[in-house]
């Protein structure tokens, strides 16, 4: 099922390394990406991912699949940015480009957040994709496994993409079905085109019911769950000490981001002191300790 | 010592009438006992309770009880008593869900807690028993079916548990197919001293590997017996739904014309038997065809309205589905398309009907080329009833289903009155008047699978294609819905049909194309088709039982019903009568 | 003789939830293709899934509002990525959403899913637009603290989401509601819970 989302890399050093540590990767980077905010750092880590690629033999073209969405990421960004902002120039005096009539404006350091922003977003995308290429389903269920994640829960990963691909191929077959018998859903006005795809929700909504009897059934005679549970490459997946150390290095990473970004400001946006959302304002009634620990910096008060 | 020990078990599922009644049966430890009874007999259900997944897992009342090497599944966890069975189900596609094949082999092992080290051993052994040992690493997905139900034997069999289930398991494999699983299930017989348990339509292989029968009808058995005790009361068997094996049939009817001839308990009910049988009271040499009329259809000579010139059409993952198809059909023909597994034969219909185009070449139906219309002007004039009918059922009720297309698609052509004059008629001749304000859904595959027909039928299109009519129908309703076609054949329509039943072909279907990699191998009149042994046995097809006793007789033409090679062994025994009532 | 109700154990359920994520994510996949919103990245203008995971919600519970967050979450991340955002986002919103209706539908208005009597046609209007309310405040807080967007478009975002997933959901989950409750019913997985 790792053919629906990519090609999994299999020549990638990464393939062979424990599927765990891949998904605390996956989940340092993205923390990493979101605690910062400085336009020098967040490229920084951008162009790390980058190197990456081809540090870990992925091929880069498996990324091809996400420019629309890298487009449409900068138009919105942009859109939002450019008209809903009020980021003030860094240094006082500086250049206003142009003001709305509702009282946002366009600064250099709208556009600069702007791109840190969709840096952030892409270097979420990046990383992620980094490791995700690198593992099949199984991978998958086994590293949410290792991470004490119960069998039965991370068994649902694989379970849902076996199921999806069964539906992906019913749905072909009742559309095809329909076509014959005249549904339209290419042509017509919108409403009885939608009217159309409705009709195919039917059978597949009753498919699926049938399924998850017969899934269960399946399951419940293979034994899933009914006592304690071997696995069979338990010597590959258990941990090393190069793990431990691969985990040890990410933790200090995302506290180090972390007490950067939001206790000394180093990794916030430049010109900005630290700033809390109305929202902390509200959690600082909790506490006097709340603010520090719920904030958000927001270049909008 | 019993294995299975059932008493006075009775089922019902919620809110539905009683399924299983009042069954007793015992089970022998090492026996294997057979299943056959029409759709809706209440088969599943049973293998449901004898594996425990009713009461345990199934919402439903339960009278009388099941013992399972002495537990009762009504008062033993469930997570004790299924170390003892495996069951393999119908559809493999919803018992596989590992990411390939030895991981799905060794996905059960795990659940069980089997150390390692006896996992990789069972693995191979299971591997090696099913053949799959060179496709190990596959994922399930790219496997034929027959490859697919080998893997989910695999599964079960890796457990090596004492008592096996199969729930019609060879429901959509080639015969060759069929014949594989069979045979590894008597190699198992013959190795493990296994429980087996097998429902099946099919009868031939039934017969030739039960120990014991059973026919359940209503949920009651009504008969059980060894194979030959089994299959004597042909006529008694056939008015219930199930057809038994044609070499049965044949001798049956003979013993009955001819009383002396045979001992009407001791018929043959596999192929050797019979043909050792037509040794013994034969003499082979001496039959005489002259009178016997076979008949076939001439070939038409109507006008073509479907003509594809070096089809060839390769799938987006580049598989080449098919490689240079030349075919004409004709006006009025009824044709059968049959190859093994994977041949190309869902997607050459599917080319008829215009939803795929070919990659190469050339096709047109009713003078159209594919590649310039669209699907909705050729489903004007043609229908096709998917293998599956839940693909095709949406409507609330029995009767929308059939007036859908009649109402929205062609709208304006029909008045109300028109509609419901033609939809009660197909539902009477589908024998769905009764349900024709039931709920699709809520109805049994077998009467959904007849619903679908009825929706291409009521349309009249000038062409009807029909995908495995028979899966999911006992033999009875398989011999209906033939019927029923025949008869809109003899209207004028034409009639496409995809069937791995080479009993139905031979008795329904005058014209044969047989496909094997995307080509075709032959494309002639049936007989002639079945005389062509080497040619099917490529394309993992196997004649039926009548042929192969009929290709015995020197000189006789290639038999494709039991009424012919009936009437070619009655000239010899009006012979032998009439010597022995001389003497 | 009593009709019993087997052992519901969490292979049922987590088959449930399974099925829900497999059909939610083939329908998410293509309501992103078929219908995409200009700005609103691995968004759909309407949101065919929502009919779908709202009314099994209805039938299933949690353990279809669990499917609903892995398919979001598979067919977002199948165009944005599988990133802590989508997850966060509409993942987590997908979830949210059909609970907070099944939770006001059922337990605040004690409706029946069958839609049989006018109180239950009233819980499923209003339990709707306020489920789709609350989602859309989720997604779009989560993207104005991620930076994708800011705060005057934070209110363009929620009316859009209020909208687009209250529209699905009337238009597909009403007929699904009302033509297959019934039939639902007979399964062991059903509840009038909420798990």
């Amino acid at each position: 099922m790792a053919q629906m989302l990519f090609s999994t890399m299999k020549d990638s050093p990464l393939y062979k390394s424990h599927p765990s540590i891949k998904i605390i990767s996956i989940f340092a980077i993205n923390l990493i990406a979101f605690f910062m905010e400085t336009p020098a750092a967040m490229f920084l880590l951008f162009l790390t991912i980058l190197v990456a690629y081809p540090l870990f033999r992925v091929k880069i073209t498996i990324l091809k699949r996400y420019w629309y969405f890298i487009v449409i990421l900068v138009q919105a960004v942009s859109v939002s940015y450019l008209l809903g902002s009020k980021i003030p120039p860094l240094n006082p005096g500086g250049s206003i480009y142009y003001q709305f009539p509702w009282g946002t404006f366009i600064s250099q350091m709208t556009i600069v957040y702007a791109i840190t922003m969709i840096m952030r977003f892409v270097s979420m995308l990046l990383g992620s994709t980094l490791f995700i290429s690198t593992m099949d389903e199984k991978q998958i269920r086994d590293g949410f496994h290792s991470l004490r994640i119960p069998f039965s829960l991370a068994f649902l990963i694989s379970l849902s993409f076996r199921t999806m691909f069964l539906f992906l191929t019913d749905m072909d077959k009742i559309r095809n079905a329909m076509t014959l018998r005249g549904v339209r859903f290419s042509s017509g006005p919108l409403m009885g085109r939608i009217n159309a795809y409705t009709q195919t929700f039917i059978p597949l909504m009753v498919i699926g019911l049938r399924r998850i009897t017969h899934i269960t059934f399946a399951l419940e005679t293979k034994g899933f769950r009914s006592g304690k549970r071997s696995n069979f490459r338990e010597q590959d997946l258990k941990f090393k000490k190069r793990h431990y150390l691969i985990v040890a290095i990410e933790a200090c990473l995302i506290i180090a981001a972390y007490i950067l970004r939001y206790w000394f400001g180093i990794l916030s946006f430049p010109g900005w002191p630290f700033v809390p959302l109305p929202i902390s304002e509200l959690l600082g009634l909790i506490g006097t300790y709340a603010s520090p620990i719920f904030p958000f910096s927001f270049p909008f008060t | 010592m019993d294995d299975i020990v059932i008493e006075g078990l009775s089922w019902r599922y919620k809110d539905s009438d009683w399924i299983l009644k009042d069954i007793n049966l015992t089970i022998e430890q090492g026996k294997t006992l057979g299943i056959v009874g029409p759709t809706g007999a209440g088969k599943t259900t049973l293998c449901l309770a004898l594996c425990g997944l009713i009461p345990k897992k199934t919402w439903g009342a339960i009278e009388g009880s099941v013992k399972i090497k002495s537990m009762d599944t009504r008062k033993t966890p469930f997570e004790e008593l299924i170390p003892h069975i495996g069951i393999v189900f119908e559809n493999p596609d919803e018992q596989l869900i590992e990411p390939s094949v030895e991981d799905e082999i060794i996905f059960p092992l795990e659940n069980f807690g089997f150390p390692p080290e006896e996992i990789a051993k069972r693995l191979e052994e299971a591997l090696k028993a099913t053949g799959l040992d060179k496709i190990r690493k596959k994922h399930p997905g790219e496997l034929s079916g027959g490859q697919k139900q080998r893997l989910a034997i695999a599964c079960a069999l890796a457990r090596q548990p004492p008592i096996l289930i199969f729930d019609e398991t060879t429901t959509d494999l080639d015969p060759v197919g069929k014949s594989e699983v069979f045979s590894l299930l008597a190699q198992l017989r013959a190795t493990k001293k296994l429980t087996m348990i097998i429902v099946e339509h099919n009868t031939a292989q039934l017969a030739q590997f039960a120990d014991e029968l059973i026919f359940l009808r209503n949920g009651n058995i009504i008969r059980r017996g060894s194979p030959s005790q089994f299959f004597c009361d042909v006529a008694f068997l056939k008015e219930n739904g199930v057809y038994p094996p044609q070499v049965s049939e044949v001798f049956s009817e003979i013993s009955c014309t001819y009383p002396n001839s045979l001992d009407k308990n001791q018929l043959p009910v596999t192929l050797n038997d019979a043909i050792q049988l037509l040794h013994e009271i034969l003499d082979l040499e001496e039959i005489s065809y002259n009178s016997v009329a076979i008949k076939d259809q001439l070939p038409s000579t109507s006008e073509v309205i479907i003509k594809a010139q070096d089809v060839r059409f390769t799938y987006p993952d580049g598989t080449q589905a098919l490689n240079g198809i030349d075919l004409e059909l004709r006006k009025g023909e009824f044709v059968a398309i049959i190859g093994n597994n994977g041949s190309g034969k869902t997607t050459l219909i599917n080319h008829f009907v215009g939803l795929l185009k070919p990659t190469e070449g050339d096709l047109e139906v009713f003078g159209m080329n594919t590649k310039d219309v669209s699907v909705e002007n050729i489903a004007q004039k043609t229908a096709l009833v998917y293998q599956n009918p839940d693909h095709q059922l949406f409507c609330q009720t029995v009767f929308e289903e059939c007036a859908y297309e009649l109402k929205y698609s062609q709208s304006g052509r029909f008045s109300n009155e028109e509609i419901e004059q033609r939809v009660s008629e197909v539902l009477d001749v589908m024998n769905l008047t009764r349900l024709r304000n039931e709920q699709p859904f809520g109805m049994g595959r077998g009467l959904r699978q007849q619903l679908a027909v009825a929706t291409a039928l009521v349309k009249q299109p000038e062409i009807i294609i029909v995908d495995e009519p028979t899966t999911g129908q006992d033999a009875s309703q398989a011999h209906s819905i033939m019927r029923i076609l025949t008869e809109f054949n003899k209207k004028g329509k034409t009639i496409v049909v995809i069937t791995h039943d080479m009993n139905l072909v031979s008795n329904y279907i005058p014209r044969s194309i047989v496909l094997n990699q995307g080509k075709i191998l032959i494309d002639s009149n049936t007989r002639d088709v079945y005389s062509h042994s080497e040619i099917l046995k490529k394309a993992s097809l196997t004649r039926p039982q009548v042929t192969e006793l009929g290709n015995l007789l020197p000189h006789a033409p290639v038999i494709l019903r039991i009424e012919e090679l009936k009437d070619i062994l009655s000239l010899k025994y009006d012979v032998k009568e009439a010597i022995a009532y001389d003497r | 003789m009593t009709v019993e109700k087997p052992e519901v154990g969490l292979t049922y359920k987590l088959v449930t939830t399974a099925v829900t994520a497999g059909i939610n994510a083939v329908l998410a996949l293509f309501a992103i293709i078929l219908v995409p919103i200009p700005g609103l990245p691995s968004a759909s203008g309407f949101w065919i899934p929502a009919g779908f995971y709202f009314v099994l919600t209805m039938w299933f519970g949690v353990w279809a509002a669990l499917g609903a967050l892995i398919a979001t979450f598979i067919a977002m991340g199948y165009f944005s990525g599988f990133t802590l955002h989508v997850l966060l986002d509409g993942a987590m919103g997908d979830m949210i959403a059909p609970m907070v209706c099944a939770l006001i539908f059922k337990k605040v208005f004690k409706a029946s899913p069958l839609l049989e009597k006018q109180k239950d046609w009233v819980a499923w209007i209003v339990s709707v637009p306020i489920a789709s309310l609350i989602c859309g405040i989720w997604v779009h807080s989560v993207n104005l603290a991620f930076g994708v967007i800011t705060p005057p478009f934070w209110w363009v975002g929620v009316v859009a989401y209020l909208i687009g997933d209250s529209l699905a959901v009337f238009i597909i989950g009403t007929p699904l509601l009302k033509k297959l409750t019934s039939y639902v019913q007979t399964s062991p997985v059903y509840t009038e819970g909420l798990y």
